[in-house]
């Protein structure tokens, strides 16, 4: 148990980095700065190992490790007493997590000490990166509602500095407050769970805390799993409306986390930050704090079939939604970002039907080739800002630039645009290893047989399928669309002819970018073989050990997932081997027949326009919003500083400033000077004083 | 002498008379040592006023209280006329309408 009791040093240590790099940073050099920050999660990422052997010993014990109080709300009027501690929860769910984060937040430290050389705020970035690594370890690794919280809170938090890192472009500003505001309004529904789970089970703990033999409160989770409680919601109608909505509140915040419909339209904008931050927060982990929630409080989510319902559907709406506008993106975070949206809601959709392991399988499965695919990204940027510096001739301040709207509206792309798939074209020679971990994650992504991907893409798959035949037949449409858009992106990208002489000028990156992409390449191709379906455990030891050891922590309860297929698991494998295999090729032989034409097709002439202008301007949902919500707060705004701050209440205040004066004024005009006055105001008061005495003496004449 | 004793109301309404003429000096005239005259009358109508109920009561006190009025009395005085020799050496006109330097 050494390692899990002293698991509180895994946040420690980028704590320390954040705080060593946050005082000292300017004054120290580039390279310590930046060995400080991977050093620091690295650390983190021995003792999560450590950890995890410590957890898959025993996987069906829980550890809850109790550090200290934090504080105690006493009761009043009928409520109990409310008791949080700073407490960690050790299981299997956390120790994947850990291990995902710790160890992936390495690799894309380590290939940031590279990409972000040039830039000036290094040692900020660091900074920012180990402060995000401190506060999602906080949300995984807390034991009640209220340190989940606090690590939700702080991770948007450094997504908003992270987003907004290159702070003087405007666009970058934007999309942090974007991120930061949407994610609030999905936060209000997290509270809003949190008040009822209080209500209802009279405590915020996943398990039993410390401290709660005093006041008798088992944990959220075991009070949730008690048959009698199942039998409960089952009776009252009542019960199983408050559970319906505390599970509906939470997963409200899910879908502002996770980037689910509708709460998802800050994803695509928070590409504006450095691509080592899509990497690591917008693909592998904050992303997945969703996903992990919604696994963590799974009993409470089984009990509730609404609830339910409504998570499969709308994951795998936006599986099908965002696939749909990643087809015609040409900025290539763009598509990785929509690409990552739909991902998401694949896992959303497993746990809607009871796959909580399948989910969380999907989520570490994704994370390899997500990040591989956004720092693979991230090189392709790189070479192509070199080869573009280099035709200008003049440094340019390091920073990646949006893509440009006015040349959009054109049809053609900017050539300055290093993110513009349109100027890319022919790198695989030039980048040849950045090349080969891309595809091998566009190949995972894309569910090919054997590759990581498949494994857990058809385990979610299957699920479905069992479930209900629509949503196993939308998942497999967004199956064929992924493929679809994932070859487009690497054969725009990669193959083909050259479209701008910038994109012959490039070459391969540095080892500390290179490094990380050929672990995480190798992970996504051998990173399924934990997942394997049923039929094959028997050819492959492991094969579902990763099942094994997420039961008991997010197996389901109530739920079969995969209960009633509507084919047999050979078929749906066989369906979806040929979908991914399939729409792959289709993808590669258009794109390459097209690659001969023109260039630059104005979007006005391509065919099909209507449909092609409402994909690539995501279906004017930005625009929506905007007329809908923002034009209104701001008119609310409006009303609240013109006509109640500045009427109402300073008015007040200077009223009062202003009647002083007034009454001052008049009290003024006793001073005379006079001797004369002020003797006859002395008669005056003595006057008044004989008469109240003699009033008051009861001896009248 | 003792067959017709003056009655109290006599002597309390010759004070009263002489501490109204007293107010009305101090509120109409303009020389600061006519009004110090007045407040003396008043000081003095009071002085009246207790001897003639310590005489009608046959009590001490009110004797005992006039002696110290009077020396309380004298001592304003002399610091009153230092304050007003003061201020006509400052300016030469001691008409207290023109001492309003203290004006709000």
């Amino acid at each position: 148990m050494a390692f899990i009791n002293n698991a509180w040093l895994i946040p420690l240590f980028p704590l320390i980095g954040f705080l060593i790099n946050g005082f000292f940073g300017s004054r120290l050099d580039k390279k310590v700065s930046g060995a400080i920050g991977t050093v620091a999660v690295f650390a983190a990422f021995v003792v999560a190992l450590g950890v995890f052997f410590e957890v898959q010993a025993h996987p069906a014990v829980h550890h809850s490790v109790y550090l200290a109080p934090w504080f105690v709300i006493p009761g009043a009027f009928n409520a109990s007493q409310l008791q949080v501690n700073w407490e960690l929860l050790i299981d299997p769910l956390s120790a994947l997590m850990l291990l995902i984060i710790t160890g992936i937040g390495g690799l894309i430290h380590l290939y940031s000490t590279s990409y972000m050389a040039g830039d000036k705020g290094y040692s900020r970035f660091f900074t920012y990166l180990n402060l995000f690594i401190f506060f999602m370890l906080f949300l995984v690794m807390g034991n009640n509602l209220v340190m989940m919280f606090v690590g939700w809170e702080g991770v948007g938090l450094c997504s908003y500095l992270l987003i907004g890192f290159w702070y003087e472009k405007k666009s970058a500003a934007d999309a942090a407050k974007k991120a930061f505001i949407v994610n609030r309004v999905g936060d209000v529904g997290v509270l809003i769970g949190m008040f009822i789970a209080f209500k209802k089970f009279g405590t915020l703990d996943f398990y039993n805390g410390f401290g709660h033999g005093d006041t008798g409160v088992s944990g959220l989770l075991v009070q949730a799993a008690e048959p009698a409680f199942k039998a409960l919601v089952h009776n009252s109608p009542l019960v199983s409306v408050v559970v319906t909505l505390l599970t509906l509140s939470i997963f409200w915040g899910c879908t502002g986390k996770s980037a689910q419909l509708p709460l998802y339209t800050w994803l695509p904008d928070a590409m504006e930050g450095p691509t080592p931050v899509s990497a690591l927060i917008h693909a592998a982990t904050m992303v997945t704090a969703g996903v992990y929630l919604v696994s963590r409080m799974h009993t409470l989510f089984e009990l509730s079939e609404i609830t339910m319902n409504v998570v499969a559907v709308i994951g795998i709406a936006t599986a099908l939604f965002a696939a749909t506008i990643g087809l015609v993106q040409n900025d290539i975070k763009r598509v990785l970002a929509y690409s990552t949206m739909s991902q998401l809601g694949y896992m959303f959709a497993a746990c809607g039907v009871g796959a909580f392991s399948a989910g969380m399988f999907h989520v570490m499965t994704h994370a390899f080739f997500k990040a591989c695919l956004f720092l693979g990204s991230g090189a392709v940027i790189h070479a192509m800002e070199h080869a573009i510096h280099d035709r200008k001739g003049q440094h340019e301040p390091a920073g990646e630039h949006g893509t440009d709207v006015a040349a959009l509206k054109a049809g053609s792309p900017d050539p300055d645009d290093p993110q513009d798939m349109r100027n890319m074209g022919g790198l695989r020679t030039k980048l040849p290893v950045t090349h080969a971990a891309m595809l091998v994650s566009t190949f995972a992504i894309a569910g090919i047989p054997f590759f990581s991907g498949f494994f857990s893409k058809d385990e979610i798959l299957g699920d479905l399928a069992g479930r209900s035949a629509l949503l196993w037949g939308v998942g497999a449409l967004t199956a064929a669309l992924t493929g679809f858009y994932m070859m487009r992106l690497m054969y725009k990208t990669f193959y083909g002819t050259s479209k701008t002489k910038d994109a012959e000028h490039t070459h391969e990156a540095t080892p500390a970018v290179t490094v990380p992409l050929i672990i995480l390449g190798a992970l996504a191709v051998v990173g399924g073989y934990i997942g394997v379906p049923e039929s094959w455990e028997h050819y492959l030891p492991f094969g579902r050990s990763l099942s094994h050891f997420l039961s008991p922590a997010s197996g389901a309860l109530y739920w079969t997932p995969g209960g009633h297929p509507f084919l047999n698991d050979g078929a749906l494998l066989g369906i979806s081997s040929a979908i991914a295999a399939g729409f792959v090729y289709f993808s590669y032989s258009s794109y390459k027949a097209k690659d001969g034409r023109d260039l630059y097709i104005s979007p006005a002439d391509k065919p099909k326009n209507f449909a092609y202008q409402l994909l690539l301007n995501k279906y004017y949902v930005d625009e929506l919003y905007n007329v809908v919500f923002v034009a209104g707060g701001r008119r609310v705004a409006g009303f609240c500083w013109k006509i109640l701050d500045v009427g109402v209440i300073d008015g007040l205040v200077n009223g009062i400033g202003s009647i002083s004066r007034t009454l001052g004024g008049f009290l003024r005009l006793t001073q005379t000077g006079y001797v004369r006055n002020y003797a006859f105001s002395l008669l005056i008061g003595a006057l008044l004083v004989v008469i109240a005495c003699i009033a008051g003496s009861h001896n009248l004449p | 002498m003792e067959t017709a004793a003056v009655p109290l109301n006599a002597y309390l309404i010759l004070s009263g008379i002489l501490f109204t003429i007293g107010v009305i000096g101090v509120l109409i005239k303009r020389n600061p040592i006519v009004i110090f005259m007045c407040i003396e009358l008043m000081l003095n109508a009071v002085n009246l006023t207790l001897v003639a109920f310590s005489r009608y009561h046959q009590n001490l006190s009110g004797q005992l209280i006039v002696i110290f009025v009077l020396a309380v009395a004298a001592a304003e005085v002399s610091v009153g006329l230092g304050i007003i020799v003061s201020i006509f050496r400052a300016r030469v006109s001691i008409n207290i309408d023109e001492m309003d330097i203290m004006r709000g």
